[in-house]
């Protein structure tokens, strides 16, 4: 009687847990590039069940090597991406009306490393530097027209190569990424030849969460939980960095991305630096409206886009009312 | 067995220890040694083969590699050309991939237009898929490789170039590495350029192949420090030197080895790799800038010494316990008839000379240890028997000078006091030889109212002395029977020993003759010590002639020296014996002292005096043998003095009758009336004692004289009565309760007391009790 009681129980039990599955909201989130440390708020909110405890079914669907973030969210491949504010202007200024749901970086993470011997930017004018052909290098670009340094810049796909063979003087990194790469190549590079973009004005923040508004107008709950439970993600991440870190390696090794521990460590580090507010000292998660308006008048002086993209229309209202 | 290892109680569990202690540190400095050296030896081959292997790894790859750079290089001239069609190119990459197998893929990439109608990308690409080579065009807007490092860097170089290994996913799907030589047209202008990839698989095996030990490991790295080639493949293009550093506690051994790599150096390093020491080489592949490095753990290098070592020290404890047991043994068997000896010696010294000892077949140390064994016992059976007969000798020679001692003691007056009923004369003396008999010798009678005396002493000890100490003795006694001057008597004596005195003998003798009556002394001396003269209150030696010792001359003139000594005046005669006493310094007892010690002593009986300085010789000896013998001879002459005696019987009213007769006595000779009570006092006490006990309740009668010389007063009470000496009853303990006390004793402690000498003898049946008081007078 006793056992019966008990396999009626668990029979309840499983069709309650079958039951709430089927209710939970499934999202696709697509990251601007595969699985890497950069991007550890979002597995670590997976693995930690943050997304499950508000209801979402998320599933991180990278971009691939020929395609964009915001190329898969145009074509609605995805529902939710995380790319740079720049870009996202951009691409909203070229028609694809997505709205900021959280802006997790708050510092620029744009380094110059320069050859060992060069030690100031202005040395770098009728010089080579290695910069992404895809768009991150913009902001740099723009930097070097704004103080007519006539630097000669050279497209490069990616890695370090280049700096390392010695065929360029300086090299267009990302703090978290290639920075690492950069100081770990055997060059003797030093602190002497490290220009942060941020600290030359330039401290326009970068990764953010984004929807089309399309989306966000049908679902703006789940768009806001799901940047809320995002946020914990973060949150946990910075106060489990090493716990993280595997998890980050963990989907790294699904993936068949080979992984190197100390390059996740210091990304996981630096990210979470940049996601601290330089002034405020403080992780805020939302666009700041002054730091948007430098931006557009950027993109804008620089032609990127055509018209101002007031704030309004770029924020989603709940994550501007954070 | 339990006794194999008692190493305090055997002799051969000791020495076999040692032989073992000092074989033990032979092994331990020899194997110690030859394992420094078999490790230098190991270390230094290791590092030869390791840079003879490295350096033979890294000329093969440089030989390939510039193989190929040099056919690259060739064919591009070739396309440098400008004859050549475009589409010919497909045909030439795909001959040079088919053609060399060592080319993974072969392409020539063209800068835009180059060829007008081939439009922005041409790129013509061969490449192995299997067995077969297939062509392809590169460029698109998907693969821009213009950008592309094969491309860009050479051309931003300008010059050729091998490009870091890379994932190639366009062509073979490996890791490759690409050779790009550069294109030029007529003009020298950039034009694009021809490559040659090269996949890394062989460079995996090779390298991978580079593992002289069990646990050791190589890999590569590129210019950047990426590992290029690793066991671990998840490092490959992923880690690089530097990287997997960081992971390490300090990261700097590995950063500056890391380092040293990448900028072409080669040598080597020891490090530590998962807890392990490890010997880290390394070495360059110069033409592409990558290095080779190899990791062997140092256990690994010393695996086979280490084997050897313990085997070599497995077989040295082997050694060392074969030693322990084969002395051990042997020890045992060599010292075993020690143990025999032990017990035969012990018989022996229990006094079995004769026990019987161990047989020895062996004609070593052991069988003349058991010949000397033999030889004792037949020594000290011979050696007892002697010991025996000699003592027996000795005994008798012995009991010879007991008797020799006895006579010659004999020969001396002994008795005192000498002549007890005289009171004008206080003698006494003491000769104490250093040997069973001595050479000095004294001797004294009175005939008449004369006191010849005489005191010498003989050269030398012993028997010798004693036998002339005899004859002068006997001489004097026959001689000064009929010659009266001391000189006459000296000469004579003299003259008789000197005949016949072949053994150079001689006596130093003071000889006297003293006037009892008058106090006139008549003297000679031959050679003899100053006799010490006490008068009133002065101490000073005697002045005399010294002369010559008696025995050396015939009819020395000896003259006669005359002295009037005073009344109560002490002559001290002495040998040399006295001031020559050695203390255990060896330092005399001396003139000096004597005097000194005689001070203040004139009115000292003769006996006393002699007591109080034997005393203070025998303070001054103290433990010292006695070196000569030691004569004293002392003589106080009273002849001024006043005497008178009392016939008493044992009654007690002569009690009064002595009073009396002493209230006269002590008139005349001027007593000062507070001592007469207490001399009143003593006598009563000792007459009470003789009238109530010397008779035994019979009747008889008893001698009392009262005399006074030089203010010393003295008392003799002589009685026939029962033997009692009161001098020698011991002193009652005053400091006790009176009820405590014994009851008697107190009469005879007061006499004591209030006299300054008490003095008893028996002779001829007589008591004779003698008290002497000295008196200040009024």
């Amino acid at each position: 009687m006793k056992r019966l009681l008990t396999n009626l129980l668990f029979v309840l039990a499983l069709s309650c847990a079958t039951l709430s599955a089927q209710e939970l909201h499934k999202i696709i989130f697509t990251p601007q590039w595969q699985t890497q440390a950069q991007f550890a708020g979002y597995y670590v909110a997976i693995e930690k069940g943050f997304y499950k405890e508000s209801g979402l079914d998320v599933e991180i669907v990278s971009p691939g090597m020929s395609t964009t973030s915001i190329s898969r969210l145009k074509h609605g491949e995805a529902d939710v991406i995380s790319t740079q504010l720049l870009q996202a202007m951009v691409a909203k200024d070229e028609g694809i009306d997505l709205v900021n749901i959280l802006q997790s970086s708050q510092t620029n993470g744009l380094v110059v490393v320069t050859q060992p011997g060069i030690t100031s930017l202005a040395e770098l004018s009728g010089k080579r530097v290695a910069a992404w052909t895809s768009g991150f290098s913009e902001l740099a670009r723009c930097m070097a027209r704004d103080n007519e340094h006539n630097i000669q810049w050279i497209n490069i796909p990616s890695g370090v190569n280049y700096f390392v063979s010695g065929a360029v003087d300086g090299i267009l990194t990302m703090y978290y990424n290639e920075y690492f790469q950069v100081m770990n190549c055997g060059r003797r590079v030093t602190l002497d030849n490290t220009f942060h973009l941020a600290d030359y004005g330039y401290n326009i923040p970068e990764d953010g969460l984004y929807c089309l508004k399309s989306t966000y107008r049908k679902r703006s709950k789940d768009m806001n939980l799901f940047a809320e439970a995002s946020r914990r993600g973060w949150e946990y991440a910075r106060a489990h960095p090493e716990e993280s870190v595997e998890i980050v390696r963990k989907w790294m090794k699904k993936d068949n991305i080979a992984s190197s521990l100390s390059h996740q460590r210091w990304m996981l580090e630096k990210i979470m630096e940049l996601q601290v507010n330089k002034e405020t000292c403080t992780a805020s998660y939302t666009l700041d409206p002054a730091i948007y308006k430098f931006a557009n008048d950027i993109l804008r002086k620089n032609g990127f886009i055509r018209k101002d993209i007031p704030y309004d229309e770029f924020v989603a209202p709940k994550a501007e009312s954070k | 067995m339990k006794k194999f290892f008692k190493i305090r109680e055997s002799f051969a569990a000791r020495t076999s220890m040692y032989i073992i202690i000092v074989v033990g540190i032979v092994f331990i400095a020899t194997l110690s040694v030859s394992f420094y050296f078999s490790y230098k030896t190991v270390e230094s081959s290791a590092m030869k083969n390791a840079e003879v292997t490295m350096a033979k790894t890294t000329l093969e790859m440089e030989r390939l590699l510039s193989g190929i750079s040099k056919m690259v290089d060739n064919i591009k001239l070739v396309v440098e050309d400008g004859n050549l069609p475009a589409d010919t190119v497909y045909l030439l990459v795909r001959q040079i991939v088919a053609n060399n197998t060592d080319i993974a893929g072969c392409a020539v990439a063209f800068e835009p237009y180059y060829f007008k109608d081939k439009g922005y990308y041409f790129s013509p690409f061969a490449y192995r898929q299997g067995d077969s080579v297939v062509v392809k065009q590169l460029g698109n807007p998907d693969h821009d490789y213009f950008t592309m490092e094969w491309y860009q860097i050479p051309k931003l170089l300008d010059k050729n170039f091998w490009t870091e290994p890379y994932y190639d996913e366009g062509g073979g799907e490996s890791i490759v590495s690409t050779y790009s030589t550069i294109l030029r047209n007529k003009n020298g202008e950039f034009i694009g350029v021809l490559t040659a990839d090269i996949s890394l698989d062989w460079l995996s095996t090779t390298v991978q192949n580079l593992k002289p030990y069990p646990n050791s490991y190589s890999f590569a790295i590129g210019c950047g420090g990426t590992f290029i080639v690793h066991p671990d493949k998840d490092k490959i293009l992923n880690e690089s030197i530097f990287s997997i550093a960081l992971e390490d506690e300090d990261p700097t051994v590995m950063q500056s080895l890391g380092q040293k790599m990448v900028d072409g150096e080669s040598g080597e390093a020891k490090i530590v790799r998962d807890d392990k020491l490890c010997y880290f080489f390394y070495a360059p592949i110069e033409q592409i800038g990558w290095s080779l490095a190899m990791v062997c753990p140092k256990d690994d290098i010393f695996a086979d010494l280490s084997k050897m070592s313990q085997v070599v020290f497995n077989v040295a404890l082997f050694g060392l316990l074969l030693i322990l047991v084969f002395c051990r043994l042997t020890m045992q068997k060599v010292a075993s008839p020690l143990k025999s000896f032990a017990a035969s010696a012990k018989k022996v010294a229990h006094g079995d000379f004769n026990v019987a000892l161990p047989e020895i077949s062996s004609k070593d140390e052991m069988k003349e240890l058991r010949d000397s064994f033999g030889y004792m016992q037949k020594e000290l059976v011979h050696y007892m028997a002697s010991l025996e007969s000699t003592a027996s000798a000795k005994e008798k020679i012995e009991s010879e000078l007991r008797i020799a001692h006895n006579i010659q003691q004999g020969m001396i007056p002994k008795t005192f006091p000498a002549f007890p009923t005289r009171t004008d004369l206080d003698i006494y003396a003491s000769l104490d030889p250093a040997k069973e008999v001595g050479g000095d010798l004294y001797d004294f009678y009175i005939e008449g109212d004369l006191l010849y005396f005489i005191i010498g002493d003989v050269s030398g000890k012993g028997v010798p002395a004693s036998l002339l100490m005899a004859v002068t003795r006997s001489l004097f006694r026959s001689n000064s029977a009929y010659l009266k001057k001391p000189a006459d008597i000296v000469s004579s004596i003299s003259n008789a020993i000197t005949e016949g005195n072949d053994s150079n003998m001689f006596v130093t003798l003071f000889l006297g003759i003293l006037n009892l009556k008058t106090g006139e002394l008549r003297y000679c001396n031959a050679g003899h010590n100053h006799p010490v003269l006490l008068s009133d209150d002065t101490v000073s030696f005697f002045p005399m002639k010294p002369n010559i010792p008696i025995g050396l001359f015939h009819d020395f003139p000896y003259e006669d020296e005359v002295t009037q000594l005073a009344n109560g005046a002490v002559l001290f005669c002495y040998t040399d014996g006295l001031t020559e006493a050695e203390s255990e310094t060896k330092e005399l007892y001396g003139d000096d002292r004597l005097l000194a010690i005689m001070q203040g002593k004139q009115r000292y009986s003769s006996k006393r005096q002699v007591q109080v300085v034997l005393a203070d010789v025998a303070k001054h000896v103290g433990k010292a043998d006695q070196s000569d013998d030691l004569t004293i001879l002392t003589i106080t002459s009273k002849f001024s003095n006043y005497s008178e005696v009392l016939t008493l019987k044992n009654e007690m009213s002569e009690v009064e009758t002595l009073k009396l007769a002493m209230d006269s006595f002590f008139e005349k000779v001027n007593v000062p009336p507070e001592m007469a009570m207490p001399l009143q006092l003593s006598m009563e006490e000792v007459i009470v004692n003789v009238i109530m006990y010397a008779y035994a309740g019979k009747p008889g009668t008893f001698e009392v004289e009262l005399s006074e010389c030089a203010s010393v007063l003295t008392f003799v009470i002589t009685d026939s009565g029962i033997p009692f000496n009161p001098a020698e009853k011991e002193d009652p303990d005053i400091t006790l309760a009176a009820e405590d006390r014994q009851i008697g004793g107190l009469g005879v402690f007061l006499v004591k007391q209030l006299m300054d000498d008490v003095e008893y003898n028996r002779r001829n049946n007589q008591n004779i009790l003698t008290l002497r008081k000295a008196i200040n007078k009024k």
